[in-house]
């Protein structure tokens, strides 16, 4: 062997050398049905075996009065010793050291902390077997049918015989007792201030050495308390006092950790580890309320402090689960962080699953994939690190800059150095993680936190961590900066601001997660995943309750299944009746199918979305699982096939009928939805993922409430005045809070219409409503269903184009004659409905709970003759209702509450982000104060408009007059909202097309400062509509809003 | 306001009109006018949630002087005796407008399907197969598939229906999958239906295909198998209309020179949706979705929706255009259509145009009760033979006695059936 510089193979060697005699002395520890004399004996032996120099290696152990060493043990030419500690001070030490024999060695510094390793281990295992010769003679003692009570005598010896300080800290804990349980001499010797000693004895960190013992008068004092305890208490009553006390003290380090909060996070893992690995597999025995105590301190450290979730977490976490934790925690030396919101609900959800895998054995085969966390004030040493604390300030920029230099900052993050122990910690991580595909999901402590719904606002990157180490860390470095940084995204700084959440600290955790699924191809991707959703919000079939639950399933990648897409649906189900499809003829089946997947394409490292059709035909064979997903259409018919008989280059779709007949599938999503909200005790939505063979738990949440799905509340002794329905059967969650007009089909006088030609022009007068009326401000009141394909007379024949821009459909079951109408629950477009928010709600006015305004729908001003002229031959059957005007003022709130069971409509005045007001008045121009409020998109918009308006050359263009309608007039503009203009033209050919030039210019360049503002962009934000005098006068067209009644446009003085 | 609208009462005075034109005697118009056998029953379903429900059932056999009645099932939770009724007549009338030798009836369950499980439905088609089982079969009566229902819907009833008369009887019931008793073809069959029945129009007005272009809405099964066979014949599709599912509205494509049916269908998906942005990049105008009836062509073919063709609409049809056939049904609104004969466009009713449908659901019939099944290419050429002649024979006497397609149509079936019934000296 050479003297120069070791090789790196060698290095290696040496270290697993290490790591093996570490492991051999972590087995003898453990083991303790062995005598600890050849414990102790068989480490010394095993020693050399560590170090370089085997051969000429020896060891040697002093342990109070005993002495080990190895069999040849010479004068040592170099040695290195630790001492060994416990809590009682020095009890030993342990030496290595080379022979006198051929060169004088070194040792080199691991082989240093290897010992020091070694020696911390050996005190700790000395401490508990002292504690558990103490405790092991105290059962002892109650052993046989009469408990010798008397004998704790016996035990107060041991204890001044081998721990003092266990001594006074339990005689400490008697007088304690004794003075509550009102003992007066106990009080006295309270009261004289003698027991600050103890305070001081305690206080005194174990893990730093202590050579001297108590001071002799600490152990008289405690000498004195045992005394008076002896003349007060019961033989039995100090015994069993004792007991309990020394079994709890096992476990005090870990308690002291915890209760200060100016531990670390590395002591805390350190105390976590040292619990467990004194008595593996489940740590130290402790009494059932310690052990609370403990789970609930490492809750509030490791994961959160809200009160919620302590409380679900801590009947299931147990201090073994953290133990399993904080070795895939990449904790920063002072880290006092949490794993984050995100993290915690995975981490509480798979416990709780496996807590009930006995009761539901489906349960037991749902994993998790195997993740990694970086508390969340990482970002604050990430920042401190690279000098970026002022980028907290961020947030309380204007709107505008925030998204302008939001691509700065992100660049910024992404060029930033990690501090080196994050960088160790993440270059670990990717080892385990090995490489397939991971996913790097923000954490923040906002999200998913019980009774928030702040998802999806913070990033999650998929990388595909192809390559060399090297190249997949920087990779993961990447996207660990970018998802940093999109905390300073102008979109989540927006929602907080609309929360109230602006200056609450925000930390940001992140998980790294392999992402569940297989190669297929060059792709990476799980055979299908999705969304579950313990309360079903979307019913489809009034047989469906919200208990069934919502399955939202796409293939490939879950993020389908979680953004709603206008041109591709997935496939829904409720787990509590798999069979009640939404959709039930294969057509609608092949229709309403998903057509595309989203999948890591491995050879280009990217995320990508890809035709089902195409990515079937390419590489279809290799999916696992496929034959369960996808179904042939043929024939007008939907069969699935065995895998060896699926023909991938016929037609298939993808119907999961394999997946949803075999029922274990939807069977185990129902148990994991029905044992999750139980335990949580509140709705929750998980994220799963199916690779072929099970399923993988990817997320849980308390069911996001989104205005969408949050439960209205529904006011108590609503006026029966304002009251315009109420109904409660098959009620959904949602609230409509301003609803400016009702299209109101009466039911009665449909169904007396002469011919289907007449119910017809119904269908395409609602149609041009849908188009006029202000987007999602009004809602579609008629008999039976919408959308009827068949019997006309069964309910108003219209497409889902036709009443797209509606708030919500509703469906009168008003009793006919010759039917009983049947509700549709929207199914002719439900999937379109669910995609756009459109509520649906059936009212039963035969119900006796329920009722529906009749005489006002029939009374109050019909408009539509006014707005669609060329049918106001059917303002009998359709009638048109401006609120405010019907009303004075007031709008119509639409409150749905499915805890309730029960939706109703009432009158009330409008909300106050849509204030009454002038617009031209100057008093509402922008200040810079209100400027990213929420509802000044419309202001904004008014300004521009006015700012065209004043600046645009009349004469020039042939110019008359200039309008203003739909949102932005009605102060209702939202971020992508456009501005509707009409513009009155009369001059020539030319003219107008100079004129048109013109506006679009002002329309690209609106669109790039909305974009600013707010994210959106539309490729031009002006809608322009060109009136000619014709129009005005024959009032074809948008020429109708002029001097409407409803709605009219609002002119602009032109400059 | 007026009496409410009745399906069964509108079809009842369309068929009065021509009573009146074939001058019928009472009793036979009597007869006619009202189906000659209605059943109702109840079916009761065990729920897969252990309660029981009572669905309501029908059939009608409004006539079967020609032959065993032919109609669909339909489900649907507002099914009505009134429009089942109206349906089973306008069956009568397209069989014997086809010249096939069958009646017409009508089916249905007020249920819907959305509401109930794949067994819950099975139950329900097997309890309705019990309660007419005596009155149905290949002798009697032979339903088909129709709103809801499918073919899988068929298998179970004639399951039951087999297992109940104790024997194979693929005969029974129509619009089964192929290898299970279906008949190859039956795809394409309305689509061709429609072009054969068009290559004879042509030959009255002294055209042939190659002389014609043509403008189609809908490029679902009707439209590509009516545009495929068309360009066979020589003909040129200009443009083709259709809905987009993404855009929520319709578009034209067009292309002067003739559209390529193959490269549009590679760019289609399997509800007739053309890629937009594909067809632009292959040289396609993309218009609005009604273009389609503006467009330069001699023969127009709607094959969508009903009621496309209106008296808005209908001055915005081309000088050029000398025929219309109706590939969907009913998309000529009555007062329209009186506008385009008195401009002398040739219109061939729906009744007459996409009567390929029914014909190969007779072929299915046919080859079921045989069973013996044929190539597809016999299935269309005796599809061609069968819907040449029923146009023949409807042409000859719109041409003898001066009338409109339509109405020679609805006179040259009334009029079979009721020589029919009377050569059974029913009347």
């Amino acid at each position: 062997m050479s003297d120069t510089s070791p090789k790196p193979v060698t290095q290696l060697s040496e270290r697993s050398k290490e790591l093996r005699c570490l492991y051999r002395i972590e087995e003898l520890l453990s083991d303790r049905s062995r005598d600890f004399d050849r414990v102790l004996q068989e480490i010394v032996n095993c020693l050399p075996e560590a170090w370089e120099y085997t051969s000429i290696c020896q060891a040697r152990l002093v342990l109070e009065d005993r002495d080990y060493t190895t069999a040849i043990f010479d004068a040592p030419v170099v040695s290195v010793s630790e001492p060994i500690i416990t809590r009682s001070g020095q009890v030993g030490l342990i030496e290595v050291s080379y022979r006198a024999s051929g060169a004088v060695r070194h040792f080199v510094p691991e082989e240093e902390q290897l010992l020091q390793t070694i020696a911390g281990r050996i005190g700790l295992a000395v401490e508990h077997r002292e504690l558990q010769q103490v405790v092991h003679e105290i059962d002892q003692m109650r052993g046989g049918d009469r408990p010798a009570y008397h004998q704790w005598h016996t035990i107060v010896e041991l204890l001044v015989r081998t721990d003092q300080k266990l001594y006074a800290r339990m005689a400490r804990k008697l007088l304690a007792h004794m003075c509550w349980s009102g003992v007066r001499d106990a009080s006295c010797l309270f009261g004289d201030g003698d027991v600050a000693y103890l305070q001081a004895a305690e206080e005194t960190g174990h893990n730093a050495p202590q050579g001297t013992a108590p001071r002799p008068d600490i152990l008289e004092s405690s000498a004195r308390i045992f005394e008076i305890a002896e003349q007060n208490l019961s033989e039995r009553t100090i015994f069993t006092l004792l007991q309990k006390w020394l079994k709890e003290d096992k476990a005090s380090f870990i308690f002291r950790t915890l209760v200060n909060l100016d531990h670390p996070l590395t002591d805390v893992a350190d105390a976590v580890r040292r619990f467990i690995d004194l008595n593996p597999p489940d740590g130290l025995e402790i009494t059932e309320a310690t052990g609370k105590g403990i789970q609930v301190l490492l809750i509030r450290r490791m994961i959160t402090n809200q009160l919620e979730y302590i409380n679900v977490a801590k009947r299931h976490l147990t201090i073994r689960d953290f133990y399993d934790l904080i070795d895939h925690v990449i904790i920063p030396a002072r880290s006092h962080g949490v794993i984050g919101g995100k993290a915690a609900g995975l981490f509480l959800a798979a416990r709780i699953l496996r807590s009930y895998s006995k009761e539901r054995p489906l349960l037991a085969d749902v994993a998790t994939p195997n993740t990694w966390y970086l508390p969340s004030d990482s970002l604050h040493y990430f920042m401190n690190y690279n000098d970026m604390e002022e980028m907290f300030e961020q947030k309380y920029k204007p709107m505008e800059e925030i998204r302008g230099e939001y691509p700065h900052i992100v660049d910024l993050f992404k060029s930033s150095r990690f501090p080196p122990e994050i960088v160790h910690g993440l270059s670990m991580a990717l080892d385990d993680l090995g490489p397939n595909p991971i996913i790097v999901r923000s954490s923040s402590r906002l999200e998913d936190r019980f009774g928030s719904a702040f998802s999806g606002k913070y990033k999650s990157l998929f990388i595909a961590n192809q390559g060399t180490k090297q190249q997949r860390l920087a990779a993961l470095l990447d996207a660990v900066a970018e998802v940093y940084s999109s905390l300073f995204g102008p979109d989540p700084i927006q929602y907080r601001v609309e929360r109230g959440l602006l200056d609450v600290r925000e930390e940001m955790g992140v998980i790294i997660q392999q992402v569940v699924g297989n190669r297929v191809g060059d792709y990476f991707l799980p055979t299908c995943a999705g969304l579950a959703f313990s309360a079903n919000e979307f019913r489809w079939s009034a047989r469906l309750s919200r208990e069934d639950g919502l399955v939202r399933l796409v293939p490939g990648l879950g993020t389908r299944a979680v953004d709603r897409t206008a041109d591709d649906y997935p496939v829904l189900i409720a787990p509590g009746q798999p069979g009640l499809r939404v959709n039930s003829t294969p057509e609608e089946t092949a229709k309403y199918a998903p057509a595309k997947l989203d999948a890591m394409n491995l050879a280009t490292n990217r995320f990508e979305t890809i035709g089902v059709d195409e990515f079937l035909k390419a590489c279809g064979e290799e999916l696992p699982g496929v034959e369960r997903m996808v179904s042939t259409f043929a024939d007008g018919r939907l069969t699935q096939h065995s895998r060896l008989m699926l023909d991938f280059s016929s037609e298939l779709v993808v119907t999961f009928g394999g997946l949803i007949d075999d029922r274990t599938f939807i069977s185990t999503i129902r148990d994991m939805l029905e044992v999750l909200e139980t335990e949580i005790g509140a709705a929750v939505d998980i994220e799963f993922a199916y690779d072929g063979r099970r399923i993988w738990l990817l997320q849980c949440r308390p069911q996001s409430r989104s205005t969408d799905t949050e439960p209205a509340p529904i006011p108590k002794n609503i006026d029966e005045r304002d009251l315009l329905f109420r109904t409660c059967r098959h009620v959904s969650n949602g609230l409509l809070p301003d609803i400016s007009h009702i299209v109101y089909v009466d039911g009665r006088r449909y169904g007396l219409l002469p011919s289907a030609k007449e119910m017809r022009a119904v269908g395409n007068a609602v149609s041009r409503l849908n188009k006029i009326l202000p987007k999602r401000r009004f809602v579609l009141i008629g008999p039976g269903r919408w959308g009827s394909r068949g019997d006309i007379r069964q309910g108003v024949s219209v497409g889902y184009a036709d009443i797209s821009n509606t708030a919500a459909l509703m469906e009168v079951a008003t009793e006919g004659a010759e039917f009983t109408p049947d509700l549709s629950f929207g199914t002719h477009f439900f999937q379109d409905l669910v995609e756009a928010s459109i509520r649906y709600v059936p009212i039963y006015p035969g119900d006796e709970a329920s009722t529906l305004d009749e005489r006002f729908l029939s009374r109050a001003h019909n408009e539509l003759a006014d707005l669609v002229p060329e049918f106001a031959a059917l303002d009998q059957v359709i009638r048109v209702i401006d609120v405010p005007k019907a009303t004075g003022g007031r709008i119509l709130r639409v409150l749905q509450n499915a805890d309730l069971n029960e939706a109703v409509g009432l009158f009330a005045d409008p909300t106050a982000a849509q204030p009454a007001r002038s617009p031209r008045s100057p008093d509402h121009r922008p200040t810079a104060a209100v400027r990213s409020a929420p509802d000044d998109h419309w202001r904004w918009r008014y300004e521009m408009a006015e700012r065209i308006a004043e600046r645009i050359d009349a004469g020039r263009y042939g110019l008359k007059a200039m309008y203003i309608i739909g949102s932005v007039k009605n102060a209702a503009a939202g971020a992508g909202s456009d501005i509707d203009l009409l513009v009155h033209h009369a001059g020539n050919a030319k003219q107008l097309r100079e004129l048109q030039t013109f506006l679009e210019g002002w329309s690209v360049c609106l669109d790039e400062l909305n974009y600013q503002r707010t994210g959106y962009r539309t490729g031009g934000l002006l809608d322009v509509h060109y009136l000619t005098d014709a129009d005005i006068e024959s009032r074809t067209s948008y020429a109708v809003k002029i001097d409407a009644v409803t709605d009219p446009a609002e002119p602009l003085s032109l400059g | 306001m007026a009496r409410p609208y009745s399906a069964f009462a509108v079809a009842q005075s369309q068929f009065d009109r021509i009573a009146e034109l074939l001058e019928l005697e009472p009793g036979t118009r009597e007869l006619l006018r009202t189906p000659i056998r209605e059943y109702a029953f109840s079916i009761p379903v065990h729920m897969d949630n252990g309660t029981v429900e009572v669905f309501r059932g029908f059939r009608v056999q409004h006539n079967d002087a020609r032959g065993p009645a032919k109609g669909g099932i339909r489900f649907h939770p507002l099914e009505t005796l009134d429009s089942i009724r109206a349906l089973a007549m306008w069956m009568t009338w397209k069989c014997a407008v086809a010249d096939l030798p069958l009646g017409g009836g009508k089916g249905g369950v007020v249920c819907d399907p959305h509401n109930l499980t794949p067994r819950e439905q099975e139950q329900i088609c097997r309890g309705w197969v019990r309660q007419v089982v005596r009155d149905i079969g290949p002798l009697r009566d032979v339903p088909a598939p129709d709103v809801m229902t499918t073919a899988q819907h068929m298998l179970w009833m004639l399951d039951e229906y087999e297992t109940i008369a104790g024997g194979r009887y693929p005969g029974a019931f129509t619009g089964k999958p192929v290898g299970m008793g279906g008949s190859l073809g039956r795809q394409e069959a309305t689509g061709f239906g429609v072009i054969f029945t068009l290559v004879e129009a042509l030959g009255l007005l002294d055209l042939t295909p190659q002389q014609t272009r043509a403008s189609v809405q809908g490029f679902g099964a009707v439209g590509q198998a009516a545009i495929a066979l068309y360009h066979e014949l020589g003909g040129t599709t200009v443009a083709v209309a259709c809905w987009n599912q993404a855009d929520q509205q319709a578009y034209t494509f067009r292309r002067t020179d003739g559209v390529d049916p193959d490269q549009l269908k590679s760019i289609t998906n399997r509800y007739g949706d053309i890629d937009v942005a594909r067809a632009r990049e292959l040289g396609y105008e993309v218009l609005a979705g009604d273009a389609w009836l503006e467009q330069e062509a001699e023969v127009l073919i709607p094959a969508a929706l009903e009621n496309q063709i209106t008296p808005e609409n209908v001055q915005r049809i081309s000088p050029t255009v000398r025929l219309i056939a109706e590939g969907a049904n009913g998309p000529t609104d009555p007062e329209a259509d009186e506008q385009l004969l008195s401009r002398g466009v040739t219109v061939i009713p729906d009744i007459l145009a996409n009567a390929g449908g029914v014909t190969c659901s007779y072929f299915e019939q046919v080859q079921s009760n045989g069973n013996y099944y044929w190539q597809k290419d016999e299935v269309v050429g005796r599809l061609r033979v069968k819907m040449t002649e029923a146009f023949l024979d409807v042409a000859d006497q719109a041409e003898r006695k001066s009338l409109s397609l339509r109405d020679s149509a609805y006179l040259t079936a009334i009029d079979r059936v009721a020589r029919a019934c009377r050569d059974r000296g029913w009347v």
